[in-house]
């Protein structure tokens, strides 16, 4: 009877020492997961900023992230023409990655609730299921009347 | 049942506890180790795909149309750097191309830059730095004679420093060396007449290489760089000849205000302007349709639409052209050849767009 | 002897739940990366807004803060502070509060203030450490936007 107990209790001790180690273990693989996931979100936003195809006159980057809106439309034009379309997403990928980017910009002469306008400037999600979402704060520029409206950049990217 | 029985089943029936016990923890762990396991995996490819955005150049893919001038080269397939996350916060975040000059001076800035200065990664041979910091010249080495020596020296690339002035027609010698307690390798150029390197005395593998291009106006009297164990070194170089007739030396013209290209020979450095004009032609595709909103747009004012205008005569008699050379020649210096705004740079037309103050091309 | 064995076991169990439970509690594996994209996504807020033309005036708004604190007229000739603050509200109601964000954004030193839901009770347990854009004074002043995030 005794040896029954003591094999029984050994089985308990062994299993939650082991159930401990593996419950450490995943939360440390979920923190690197989280870090990495932010760093290539910082690097994202890093190339985005900078990407001469999008950004905003030398003459109106003074401090902060500032993309040009008409810049922006061409870019979304050029990625959604039939025709050379798929070759662009090709030589962008990259650079941009599976992902989405969408502007949304804010035009303060209007009333609340229609402020806001979108574009998509890139679209290249593979699986729209497992997307994880983030947003950064932007300036847009309006150049022909010079103007820098408060904008967001949304990326969406593969989780 | 006697009470011997009794006790047997018992026991039996403590076994059986025993063992279902174990069966389930193990699952359990098993199980639990198999999740752990699949997320490591994901959290390591995260890992490496970040360090190999941010570690090599841009692959621009079996895809990439290319001219081999050399039946058995071939280009590499590294192309073209951008920047990476990691530079951010060093980073210059003015816009590439095209940036309005100043008194005639054109800034044109690179997020290479900072790898080439940090000498953190090597920068590939093919590379193309689609921009160039004013304050760095940097000398793009190809070998003219396809000596052994060049050969060698192209795998040992690591770094390109800048020098001081260095003008067309100036010669040196090129010196690859490693920087102690590192694998960094580094290419220094001497030039004769002046200060020698105040280098420390490195292994050094001396070879003679023409340089293809030399961008900047702006230099530095000396470069300063720092290897990853913190130690500073300080190289100072002057022009000259190095007198056995060998050297460097220095041509201007198809390098390229937008860009440099790393390049060991010759067959390397097609292979980059190949690239970068691929790239340039979808920055100008860009500027056109910009340029093309701007010009009949009502709410800019009516001397503004007919300079934008020509800029826009031109980016479209620019994107029309398919030799890369005629290309480059036309985008930088002198201008598109005919059509409706024969002769106009894009520079000439971005500068002219400033000073009236009116928007820009890009 | 069985008893003590017995309770052993049970001390045993106890102690193994009280670790599962408490493994199994509050994941906050990546808080730190989230703080840290939290605190530069409110950064970024501060800078693009500060940097946002004001309608009616074309200046951005960190002249009008500026005109504000220096009690200036300005623009059209109202109070800078009042249009400051309806800007401010304007946009922070379009963004923040339509991500479902608490928010307290304000002028350091003047009563120009916009928020939601984030009042001095609940600020001390504010979740991000509160960013702040400095906009010059001159005379090497300055007077900074805050923005909290509150929990």
């Amino acid at each position: 009877m005794e040896p029954i107990i003591i094999v029984i209790v050994l089985a308990i001790i062994i299993g939650l020492v082991l159930l401990y180690y593996v419950r450490i273990n995943a939360h440390e693989v979920k923190t690197d997961t989280a870090n990495y996931q932010a760093k290539e979100d910082l690097a994202m936003l890093g190339r985005l900023t900078t990407l001469p195809e999008l950004a905003c006159p030398r003459s109106e980057t003074v401090k902060t992230y500032c993309i040009d809106l008409l810049k922006a439309q061409a870019f979304a034009s050029m990625m959604g023409d039939a025709r050379s379309g798929p070759a662009s997403k090709v030589y962008y990928n990259p650079v941009l990655g599976a992902t989405n980017i969408t502007l949304r910009w804010y035009d303060l002469a209007k009333p609340p609730g229609q402020m806001a306008q979108q574009l998509t400037i890139y679209s290249n999600l593979r699986d729209s299921t497992r997307v994880r979402t983030t947003t950064t704060y932007f300036t847009a520029f309006e150049p022909v009347n010079s103007t820098r409206q408060f904008a967001m950049l949304i990326v969406e990217r593969q989780s | 049942m006697r009470r011997g029985q009794l006790e047997v089943s018992f026991q039996w029936i403590y076994v059986l506890i025993a063992g279902g016990a174990f069966l389930f923890l193990f699952l359990f762990l098993i199980k639990g180790c198999s999740d752990s396991e699949t997320a490591a995996a994901s959290a390591g490819s995260l890992k490496n795909a970040a360090t190999a955005l941010a570690g090599i150049a841009w692959q621009t893919g079996a895809r990439m149309n290319m001219t081999m001038p050399d039946a058995q080269v071939i280009c590499p397939a590294s192309s073209l750097s951008l920047s990476n996350g990691d530079n951010v916060a060093s980073m210059d975040r003015l816009p590439a191309f095209l940036p309005p000059s100043v008194g005639g001076r054109t800034r044109i800035i690179t997020t290479e830059v900072m790898l080439a200065r940090s000498q953190t990664p090597a920068i590939p041979l093919g590379s193309v730095l689609y921009g160039i910091d004013e304050n760095t010249r940097y000398l793009l080495v190809t070998d003219g004679s396809g000596s052994g020596a060049a050969a060698a020296m192209a795998t040992r690339i690591g770094v390109l420093l800048s020098h001081p002035n260095v003008r067309v027609g100036d010669a040196a010698t090129l010196t690859a060396s490693q920087l102690p307690r590192t694998t960094k390798t580094i290419i220094v150029a001497r030039f004769d007449g002046g200060a020698s390197s105040s280098l420390p005395v490195l292994p050094s593998i001396p070879s003679n290489a023409n340089v293809y291009g030399v961008v900047i106006n702006q230099v530095t009297q000396t470069v300063e760089f720092s290897t990853w164990n913190g130690a500073t070194y300080v190289a100072t170089a002057v022009a000259g000849a190095d007198g056995s007739g060998n050297g460097v030396s220095v041509h201007s013209g198809d390098t390229l205000a937008a860009g440099a290209i790393v390049a060991g020979r010759k067959p390397t450095y097609d292979c980059g302007k190949t690239a970068l004009v691929d790239r340039m032609h979808r920055l100008t595709a860009i500027y056109e349709s910009r340029a093309s909103t701007l010009k009949s747009d009502p709410g800019v004012s009516a001397e503004c639409r007919i300079k934008m205008g020509e800029g826009h005569a031109t980016l479209r008699t620019l994107n029309a052209m398919t030799s890369a050379d005629s290309y480059l020649e036309a985008l930088l210096e002198q201008g598109v050849p005919g059509g409706p705004a024969q002769g106009m740079s894009l520079l000439n037309a971005q500068d002219g767009l400033y000073i009236m103050n009116c928007p820009v091309i890009a | 002897m069985e008893m003590i064995g017995l309770v052993f076991i049970v001390v045993i169990i106890i102690i193994g739940m009280v670790l599962y439970l408490s493994l199994s509690g509050k994941d906050d594996s990546g808080a730190r990366a989230n703080r840290a994209a939290n605190a530069q996504k409110s950064s970024s807020f501060l800078t693009a807004i500060a940097e946002t033309d004001i309608v009616g005036c074309g200046v951005p708004l960190s002249r009008v803060a500026q005109a504000c604190v220096r009690r200036e007229v300005f623009c059209d000739n109202g109070d800078p502070c009042i249009t400051l603050e309806r800007a401010m509200t304007k946009i922070a109601n379009e963004t923040l509060y339509a991500q479902g964000m608490k928010y307290n954004l304000s002028l350091e030193g003047t009563r120009v203030q916009a928020e939601s839901d984030c009042d001095s009770a609940n600020l001390s347990v504010s979740l991000i450490a509160a960013p702040r854009q400095p906009i010059p004074l001159g005379n090497g002043q300055t007077v900074d936007l805050i923005l909290s995030i509150c929990r």
